[in-house]
């Protein structure tokens, strides 16, 4: 018999606050001490603050100064004057800035008199000696037309180097920032590991000083390991944001040992001197390209994951990297020539687990269905636009899937219950399905259906896309015989699904081993959420909210 | 194919396929560091009980021929994981508070990253929707904050979620 309480462990307790959100963290602080103490570290990494007055920053002073328990450690600086020769500030900013793990500036262009030069060296170098990551949203002119951020090289007085803890940097594009600042500001930063550039303002020339400061500083960027630069630039032509073939290979020969980069060659570079760049590259481990061509690989066996944007060519380069275990394929086209019979090659690619085909519209039910024959191991899928061909060569072809989602379903209930369609109409027409699933065994299923799925414990439907409100015709008939068939279903979301009722949602709920299930609350009556908890009260209910945009908005920020 | 003899805290023998117990980090360590080759050899866990141990068997046994789980994109940001588990999951983890527990002290001293990631999003389950008051009963905590340490936490809530 033991009665040691796991909740008492700190190891166990930093596993649980993996598994909650934000506000169940805040509530947890007032548990007891230790509680208090080991969800700061989730707080503090996922709940921004922003600061966009002096009052707030004194809020926060009033805060520390109470009792240090404070567990906020990202915040945002939004335009407002810091006055480091006013002493009420000055006091602010040295109590609070140890607690500074992530921060984000963000001041106006025009604003002058907010931060200056100084103030914002003496912050980085003395103000806030835990910072891990750094994000340059904005800065005022004034500041990006510096020749340095911090004194030059040769000056004894300041002990290099600067910023010690500085592990993450994002820059967003901006063509006011000049060579010798962000060399400067590279220069200060030995342990950097981490560059994300996101596309902030036209870019103009920021990415030839950019890249130039990159290259200068390659001895200086040692610990480098992740390069993520700016896929789509929605404004002006190509050449300002796509990288040449010559700064491909220059990165190259800066020598990083990487371990994840993202980035766009121009359309112009050769399949060699792509097949060069990763030759290079060999202790990469996640791949990120935006590139249309045919893509050639030399063997890559650290690489496990690879995301193509917009990429109009073969798959075969597959067969180059063994140990690939997700491939991603947003908005794939597969270019005219590409067949059945060369779209892959004849290996099966059993290693891979996991193909996100985001946005993949333009891939043909012959295509797909060649592509699906060479990954039979696959457990998650991420499909845009399925149709009713398509469905039944996902079910076909991955028996093991255990995670299904799809975008822009366009499928009718034939294909979802495998009975030919004029049974499932007279069905529907019918109505009364309690009745009918009596002697459901009497219907022969003359097609694959998504019962086949043994597996699938996860699944997720999205009927419309708002470009074009199409409905999908998928109905209560594939419900009670379609999804209700999945005997292992633990987590289900469904979104602007017109066509089900309340009635069938709550059958489904008795039927299913569901753990999890999302709806989509405007598609039906207000009864559906208590009646769900009356049949169900263990079910982790959601409705469909906006949550993109707040999520976003910090993914930027975190980075 | 290679056996170990794990003796748990009760002073009971189990026999275990080597191949199943692998998950178990704690046990491939110590069948490395004591070079167990007879099949004879026992390796004492004075953590685990009989009855929690042979739950851990039964899972390990279960989770034999999982595949690697796809990482998630280290460069993403740090975000709340996914509670979802399988049916089979579900069934096995259908248990007594009591028992939970000795099944995560278990996974977390034996090292099993899988089951103990199944025993806490169930711990996490528990805690979603309940206030402090809840939590603290359910699972049988004392309140060691302060009134002064409670008033500062409110505050400090209360201010991060302000505009």
């Amino acid at each position: 018999m033991n009665f040691l309480n796991p909740l008492t462990f700190p190891e166990i307790l930093g596993t649980i606050f993996q598994f909650l959100d934000i506000q169940e963290l805040l509530k947890c602080r007032k548990v007891c001490k230790l509680w208090n103490l080991e969800t700061s570290q989730f707080i503090g990494e996922r709940k921004l603050i922003c600061i966009n007055d002096a009052t707030k920053l004194g809020q926060l002073y009033d805060l520390i100064n109470r009792n240090a328990t404070q567990p906020f450690r990202a915040f945002e600086l939004w335009s407002f004057p810091i006055d480091l020769d006013n002493e009420q500030v000055m006091k602010y900013v040295s109590t609070c800035g140890p607690y500074f793990h992530h921060l984000t500036l963000n001041f106006e262009k025009e604003s002058k008199n907010l931060l200056n030069i100084r103030t914002l060296r003496d912050l980085l170098l003395y103000d806030l000696p835990n910072l891990k990551s750094l994000s340059i949203r904005q800065l005022p002119s004034i500041i990006l037309a510096q020749k340095w951020i911090f004194p030059p090289e040769g000056e004894l007085k300041f002990i290099q180097p600067l910023l010690w803890n500085l592990q993450t940097l994002t820059l967003y594009s901006d063509e006011e920032f000049n060579f010798n600042f962000i060399s400067n500001l590279f220069r200060a930063m030995v342990h950097l590991k981490r560059i994300f550039v996101e596309y902030g303002d036209e870019p103009k020339d920021f990415k030839k000083t950019i890249l130039a400061a990159i290259f200068s500083c390659s001895a200086h960027l040692r610990e480098l390991e992740s390069l993520q630069y700016f896929l789509h630039n929605p404004g002006s032509g190509s050449q300002n944001w796509a990288w040449t073939p010559e700064e491909c290979l220059k990165l190259v020969g800066c020598g990083f040992l990487l371990k994840s980069i993202k980035l766009h060659p121009t359309g112009k570079l050769e399949t060699r001197t792509m097949f060069n760049l990763l030759e290079k590259l060999q202790t990469l481990t996640t791949l990120k390209l935006r590139v249309h061509d045919q893509l050639r690989c030399p063997i890559m066996a650290s690489l496990t994951s690879v995301i193509l944007y917009d990429y109009e060519g073969s798959l075969v380069f597959m067969d180059n990297l063994p140990n690939l275990r997700h491939l991603g394929l947003c908005e794939y086209s597969p270019a005219k020539f590409l067949t059945p019979e060369n779209i892959v090659s004849n290996n099966q690619h059993l290693g891979l687990l996991s193909l996100n085909f985001y946005g993949s519209y333009a891939v043909s039910n012959h295509l797909f269905r060649a592509i699906a024959k060479t990954f039979p191991q696959l457990r998650i899928l991420n499909f845009w636009y399925i149709n009713n061909e398509k469905l039944r060569t996902v079910i076909e072809n991955f028996p093991f899937l255990e995670e299904l989602t799809i975008n822009v379903v366009c499928v009718d209930d034939d294909a979802l219950t495998g009975f030919p369609l004029e049974l499932c109409e007279q069905m529907e027409r019918m109505g009364n399905y309690h009745q009918i699933m009596q002697q459901a065994h009497t219907f022969p299923r003359t097609q694959p259906f998504i019962g086949d799925l043994a597996n699938l414990r996860r699944l997720e439907m999205h009927a419309a896309c708002l470009a074009d409100w199409k409905w999908s015709n998928f109905s209560d008939v594939s419900v009670y015989f379609g999804l209700m068939q999945l005997t292992n279903l633990t987590s289900l979301s469904l979104y602007e699904f017109k066509w089900i009722t309340e009635t069938a949602i709550f059958q489904l709920c008795k039927t299913l081993p569901l753990i999890y299930l999302k709806l989509d609350s405007r598609m039906f009556p207000e009864t559906l959420i208590s009646g769900i908890k009356e049949i169900r009260p263990d079910i982790r209910l959601e409705t469909v909210t906006d949550e993109f945009e707040s999520y976003n908005t910090f993914y930027v920020c975190m980075r | 194919m290679p056996f170990v003899n794990l003796e748990s805290s009760d002073g009971d023998l189990v026999k275990v396929d080597v191949d199943v117990i692998k998950c178990s980090v704690t046990i491939n360590a110590l069948i490395e560091h004591l070079g167990l080759e007879d099949d004879n050899e026992v390796v004492p866990l004075q953590n685990v009980g009989t009855e929690t141990l042979h739950k851990v068997l039964a899972w390990a046994k279960h989770h034999k021929d999982d595949l690697p789980s796809v990482d998630d994109d280290e460069d993403d940001p740090p975000r709340e994981r996914r509670t979802d588990i399988t049916t089979w999951d579900a069934n096995f983890i259908k248990m007594e508070q009591i028992q939970l527990f000795d099944l995560i002290l278990a996974a977390n001293y034996l090292d099993i990253s899988g089951l103990l990631d199944l025993g806490c999003k169930i711990v996490a389950d528990m805690i979603k929707g309940k206030t402090a008051d809840e939590i603290r009963t359910m699972f049988n905590i004392v309140n060691d904050l302060t009134p002064q340490e409670q008033e500062q936490i409110r505050k400090e809530n209360e201010w991060c979620e302000e505009k």
